[in-house]
């Protein structure tokens, strides 16, 4: 046997894992989506494509264009989106610089902290957040004794002072603060794996520090950025709970909060279905540049 | 209590529970899950008949019913001669508030539910059930519109822009979990059941918090209030033991020690005596309002089965409002 039947034949029940739970589950969220319903708003799905129904697709499409229901959440969400994934950079790329570049032999401490918050469950970590920001609650308290609730408010970032009072900013330092290590690990693999000897070459040709980083370590972590970006935009484009826990106001609610609302509350489970074709769909697109993107500098590292 | 019954019986019960009644709808519809007994609300009671997912009761399995249970409820309007279920428990949906955060009256005004919307001190602490026809309910109920099971478009519209109204000026959360999050003082007013506010002031209070910040008000006349009900599943391969436990749910002792040490919900049984409770610290006065007499059960409204399209109209007015 040949190696590549060898591995075969070891990836097989992966595959096959993947293939039933994502594929077969997928298939069945199309197949409501292009479904129909009994007389009793029970879905009903059409399995055999042949039969598919796009009435509740359209009314799902018509419903995310400009003018439609849900227009001002498809606006809401990419905001929330653009302003995270941005201060996922911000906050990220340092981190993960240091980690791998500068923190010596604090290296291993650095890395096991950035493992750490997935000990604890993403939503033990968000309750814990709705104790603390509670008015009465230590974090509050403290953002309070540092002025920077009023900060905020006058800056127009915070309606009132209470951070759990339906505010659109605590659904995005949440969304942040839950998904940020899913930023910087695969990034921080990424610095790891420049050669040093790369920046020494820059530094000797007279490339002082700043432009070292700019012109050689910033373009060649690109695909750690990139896959960053992807780990963090993917969850947290269909991301209900955390908008749930820390606000549960409509005037804060994403795209999965409405997917959610469709498929848990009531005779539209289609409708859910097909709001969530239109996700996948939107987020097939990114996905699809990320892998473009990336094939095409390992193409230009290989030249 | 289920073990209690279980030991008694000698079996295991074992429990599967729901999030909303449509999620119990499917389950029950589905094949391979066999349920012998169903707790469900009086408005689902016609689309669980006509699945044919319930079987005829045998009253006289159950005396408990006519020996214990209101006499209003022992043949039910939606359920005429108790054919199908018996009842649970009995609530209706009001405000309750915590006293020491917010000082507000419902009592005092003409439309009690101005309390809410007149709330601005309590934005963004202030919360309403996530529940279609309790929200759009209350809103119809904050007009002056007394029928809470309209299907008309217009009125719906109407109910729609109060809430909506609300979530300018109030801001309130969209949930369910006021039984915890206003005794923890996390929010200072909301729209519940009144057995969330007794099973909030059973279980949920934070230690060193006195039971009589908790308050609660609900409309008298024509406010909605409803029980849940108890049937036995069509396919049930103990239905005789099924009976059994409904008649155990409505034993006098068992109704009682299950509404003050577990749920806070109520049984409609004509030996509680609901001063008692209070003369006797079991539960605060304040929250006097919360308990649902014979007379006040009799004055209420239910939500009831609406129409196919009357179900349309407020699933997508809720559906708006929840997209905000």
């Amino acid at each position: 046997m040949d190696r590549r039947r060898i591995w075969g034949f070891f990836a097989a029940p992966g595959m096959v894992w993947l293939g039933v739970f994502f594929v077969v589950a997928f298939y069945a969220v199309v197949s409501v989506g292009l479904g129909n319903v009994n007389t009793l708003y029970q879905p009903i799905p059409h399995w055999n494509p042949l039969d598919w129904n796009v009435g509740y697709l359209v009314q799902a499409v018509e419903s995310v264009i400009p003018g439609g229901q849900n227009w001002a959440v498809v606006v809401r969400t990419v905001l929330y989106l653009g302003v995270a994934i941005v201060l996922s950079l911000l906050i990220g790329y340092p981190v993960a610089y240091y980690a791998s570049r500068h923190a010596g032999r604090w290296r291993g401490l650095v890395v096991i902290l950035l493992i750490l918050p997935f000990w604890i469950s993403y939503i033990m970590r968000m309750f814990a957040w709705t104790n603390l920001l509670a008015p009465d609650g230590y974090g509050s308290k403290l953002l309070s004794a540092l002025s920077i609730d009023t900060l905020f408010s006058s800056l127009g970032l915070l309606d009132g002072t209470d951070w759990l009072g339906g505010q659109g900013i605590t659904v995005i330092l949440a969304l942040v603060y839950g998904y940020v290590p899913f930023f910087i690990l695969p990034l921080f693999a990424s610095l790891d794996r420049i050669d040093q000897r790369v920046i020494e070459a820059a530094r000797d040709l007279g490339a002082p520090p700043p432009s070292s980083f700019w012109r050689v370590i910033l373009p060649m972590s690109k695909p750690g950025i990139l896959a960053g970006l992807v780990l963090v935009a993917l969850p947290m484009a269909g991301d209900y709970y955390t908008q749930t826990l820390m606000s549960g106001s409509p005037s804060t609610s994403m795209f999965g909060n409405v997917i959610n609302d469709y498929i848990q509350g009531g005779p539209d489970k289609s409708l859910g279905a097909s709001m969530t074709i239109i996700l996948s769909a939107v987020l097939l697109v990114f996905m699809l540049y990320y892998l473009r993107t990336l094939r095409r500098e390992q193409g230009e590292v290989a030249a | 209590m289920l073990k209690a019954f279980g030991k008694q019986e000698g079996v295991e019960v074992k429990v599967t529970t729901f999030d909303n009644l449509d999620e119990a709808f499917s389950k029950l519809s589905n094949a391979g899950l066999e349920f012998d007994v169903i707790f469900t609300t009086p408005d689902q009671l016609s689309k669980l008949v006509g699945r044919k997912l319930l079987q005829p009761i045998n009253l006289d399995l159950i005396p408990n019913l006519e020996e214990h249970v209101w006499a209003s409820l022992q043949s039910p309007f939606y359920d005429v001669g108790s054919r199908y279920t018996v009842p649970y428990v009995v609530y209706t949906t009001g405000l309750g508030w915590r006293n020491d955060k917010i000082s507000i009256d419902p009592g005092s005004l003409d439309n009690g539910w101005d309390a809410l919307w007149n709330a601005n001190s309590a934005r963004g602490k202030a919360q309403i059930l996530d529940d279609k026809r309790e929200a759009l309910g209350m809103a119809l109920l904050k007009e002056g519109i007394p029928n809470i099971n309209t299907g008309s478009q217009a009125l719906i519209d109407s109910a729609l822009k109060q809430l909506q109204l609300l979530d300018k000026t109030v801001k309130p959360k969209v949930q369910i979990s006021a039984y915890e999050t206003l005794p923890a003082g996390r929010i200072q007013l909301a729209q519940m059941w009144s057995g969330d506010i007794l099973s909030g002031a059973i279980s949920y209070l934070p230690k060193g918090t006195p039971a009589d910040v908790l308050s609660y008000w609900y409309q008298t006349d024509g406010g909605p209030a409803f029980n849940d009900c108890i049937a036995v599943a069509a396919a049930s391969k103990k239905p005789v033991l099924a009976h059994r436990f409904l008649n155990y749910l409505n034993d006098p002792k068992i109704a009682y020690e299950n509404f003050v040490g577990y749920v806070g919900y109520q049984p409609p049984q004509k030996s509680l005596d609901a001063a008692k409770l209070f003369d006797e610290g079991i539960l605060p006065k304040s929250l006097s309002n919360a308990v649902v007499t014979e007379e006040a059960y009799a004055a209420s409204n239910g939500y009831l089965t609406l129409t196919a399209e009357g179900e349309q109209i407020w699933e997508k007015a809720w559906a708006k409002f929840r997209a905000g």
